[in-house]
């Protein structure tokens, strides 16, 4: 069975993540900074909605995509994707109006590491009696 | 489980290219013994970008070719994606090391990165779709 459930969850994470470098671009362009984050300030948080979402997605992903892979059951895998999904869209949004603390960067925050701490912790019940 | 060798193979590319990046960062580190961030030094700063650039993309556009493989997408269309991706990063590393404004080698890096990404995402939700919400 191919991991259907974690392929729909990464395939609109990676629309997103295009969406999230090309607004990065267009910054660029606009601030005419072609590297590092210069003083402009949408510039700046363009590159930290896209960096934080590298940072931790990827790992988020695999892990999910290992729990499909060793059997956990559907209804986990759904909702850790839709939280990773909400939870990514959310910190874009609030950390994109502005660079202070925002109820969508806290919800991303929450959501993101809820995400990973659920996808570890269900692994370990799955995989951990398969050893 | 099916073992989704042709993104092994790409895999494994992109993983010398990514040691070969972080050489060149620690090569800049040795030469301006700056230890943290780029000190100001344009070269160092220029290699951390190339090797910091690789790493925003590659975990997750290698995740979604094995899921387009594993998903049962047409080893052609991996191939092509993977494969893209691959020269689109070593086109970009080479354009970016040169100089810092935009260049040939980083705009073909920036479409062979974007483009099958989107290709991959876009397949995998029209394969995936149906078996998810039956």
């Amino acid at each position: 069975m191919a991991p259907y459930v974690t392929a729909i969850y990464a395939a609109l994470l990676g629309l997103l993540a295009v969406t999230l470098s090309t607004i990065v671009m267009a910054n660029r362009r606009r601030a005419g900074v072609t590297l590092g984050e210069g003083d402009d300030p949408r510039l700046r948080r363009a590159i930290r909605v896209f960096g934080n979402f590298t940072e931790y997605v990827p790992t988020a992903l695999i892990l999910i995509g290992l729990l499909e892979a060793s059997g956990g059951p559907r209804l986990w895998l759904h909702v850790l994707g839709v939280a990773l999904l909400a939870g990514r869209i959310a910190h874009a949004i609030g950390l994109s109006r502005n660079s202070g603390a925002s109820a969508g960067r806290n919800v991303g925050v929450l959501l993101t590491n809820l995400t990973l701490i659920g996808a570890s912790v269900a692994l370990l019940i799955v995989a951990l009696p398969k050893l | 489980m099916a073992v989704p060798v042709i993104s092994a193979f790409y895999g494994g590319l992109l993983g010398v290219l990514a040691i070969v990046l972080a050489v060149l960062v620690i090569n800049q580190r040795r030469r301006t013994h700056v230890g943290i961030g780029d000190g100001g030094d344009q070269r160092l700063a220029l290699a951390g970008r190339a090797f910091g650039n690789f790493a925003e993309y590659a975990p997750l556009a290698l995740a979604l070719f094995a899921l387009l493989e594993l998903c049962g997408g047409p080893r052609l269309v991996v191939h092509l994606c993977a494969g893209g991706f691959v020269v689109g990063r070593i086109a970009h590393a080479i354009g970016i090391t040169g100089n810092a404004g935009p260049s040939t080698g980083r705009a073909i890096g920036v479409v062979l990165t974007f483009v099958p990404m989107l290709v991959a995402a876009i397949w995998l939700v029209i394969i995936t779709a149906p078996a998810v919400f039956r």
